[in-house]
């Protein structure tokens, strides 16, 4: 039995991460649903809407500016011991770090493995629910299904028909990547597979305002 | 001789003319973008443009303009490079007299002489371009923030960046405001776009670069914002 196995009422989440791409992408989806954007970079502006009572659920990255995740839930717990924490990172803790998460009550989700137990845990039904909040809640991770259905086969189709995917080396800052593993992200959801989908999503929108069929 | 001809074709063209900077790093090795656009530049042979290679830092912008056969800016550069670590200025290979690795704000200072129109093809260009002493020296400028992508790893990426790369420094003489050659630049990006999707070429990574042009719409920021 885990955190995630346990419906939440209200769920009311805010998402901390030092991937720009992730946050704009999370943000995103937020605004479709007129939602506001609780998905940021910096883990201050976070520990305020915790002060202000606006989220009942944090869902961090180990990695952010100014403070490692596990130090970040600690003073989220500090503040809201109520607040439901979760640790979402390509990376396990071990060791302490593990300890610390574990006497905070916080639960460590893979970004490559838990993704879809994470949506599940926030959709979860639950017969005391019944609020705005919830209901659209669900409304974006349905809309996170969808293109996640409509888009990804589509794209992915148009990759695969891609010679030497390993050699293909995409410039991206200084996170070059290769369409492997761009094909591998798509496939796991991951932070960088969710902004290529966001990414296709908008270019079909484009080119349809432009009159092209897509 | 080969800058004076260019010259000489540039100015019978009556454009104005563009400094086309390029400034490569080391650390990304063979994945770096820089020479893949630098090759590209090559390839479309543009009279009123004159491309210069900063390989290394030196001490001044000037210097490195001299040392490619140029003695000053024009008065339109466009860039093409890495942001440093610190968003203070952009990323170069350490030279032998200058031993730095990021192009400070004052290395780019001409005095006198100022630049009506900066476009950077950088990460993050827009959160170094918008800190103070930066818009002072380039009032009227271009660029992105966050990341920026582009596939040039095949034949006809390389083909669809020089399509931009071609149209972007044609249409920059006759911009005289940020705004208005943000403008210019979103369409650019937004036809390259809907071109590339007409020809669809899959097996050379043209849905790759449909999404890149995408990004660069979404995430291109101006001084007059």
């Amino acid at each position: 039995m885990t955190v995630l196995d346990t419906p939440r009422a209200n769920a009311s989440p805010a998402f901390v991460d030092n991937d720009p791409g992730f946050v704009a992408a999370i943000n995103a989806w937020l605004t479709d649903v007129s939602m506001p954007e609780r998905a940021t970079l910096d883990p201050e502006e976070c520990l305020r809407w915790i002060e202000q009572g606006l989220v009942n659920v944090v869902i961090a990255d180990l990695k952010m500016p100014g403070v490692d995740g596990v130090t970040f839930l600690e003073r989220v717990h500090q503040i809201n011991s109520g607040v439901t924490l979760l640790l979402l990172s390509g990376y396990a803790p071990e060791g302490e770090e593990r300890a610390r998460l574990d006497r905070i009550g916080a639960q460590f989700l893979s970004k490559l493995e838990d993704m879809s137990r994470l949506a599940e845990f926030l959709r979860a039904p639950n017969p005391t629910a019944n609020s705005g909040d919830l209901l659209t809640l669900r409304t974006r991770l349905g809309i996170l299904e969808e293109l996640h259905q409509e888009w990804v086969s589509d794209l992915k189709e148009h990759l695969g028909e891609m010679p030497n995917p390993e050699s293909a080396w995409i410039a991206g800052g200084e996170k070059n990547f290769n369409v492997a593993q761009l094909i591998a992200d798509l496939n796991s959801l991951s932070p960088r597979g969710i902004e290529h989908i966001r990414l296709w999503k908008n270019a079909m929108r484009s080119l349809r305002s432009m009159g092209r069929r897509v | 001789m080969k800058a004076t001809l260019r010259n000489v074709v540039g100015w019978l063209s009556g454009a104005r003319r563009i400094t086309v900077l390029f400034i490569p790093c080391g650390e990304f090795g063979d994945e770096d973008p820089v020479p893949a656009f630098q090759a590209i530049f090559r390839g479309i042979r543009l009279g009123h443009c004159t491309g210069v290679t900063v390989d290394a830092a030196t001490l001044h912008l000037r210097e490195s303009l001299a040392l490619d056969g140029e003695k000053r800016s024009e008065r339109t550069l466009v860039v093409f490079g890495h942001p440093a670590a610190e968003l203070n200025g952009v990323r170069v290979n350490p030279g032998l007299k200058a031993n730095n690795s990021v192009l400070l704000h004052r290395w780019w200072d001409e005095g006198e002489r100022y630049c009506d129109l900066f476009v950077a093809h950088v990460c993050d260009g827009a959160r170094v371009l918008s800190r103070e002493l930066w818009s002072k020296l380039f009032p009227e400028w271009v660029s992105f923030r966050g990341e920026i992508y582009s596939f040039t790893a095949s034949v006809r990426g390389q083909d669809r960046w020089a399509m931009v790369m071609k149209d972007m420094l044609n249409d920059l003489p006759m911009r005289k405001s940020a705004r208005s050659a943000a403008a210019a630049l979103k369409g650019i990006y937004l036809r390259s776009l809907a071109t590339t999707w007409d020809g669809l070429d899959a097996a050379g990574g043209d849905a790759l670069n449909v999404m890149y042009f995408q990004r660069c719409v979404e995430q291109m920021e101006h001084s007059n914002e």
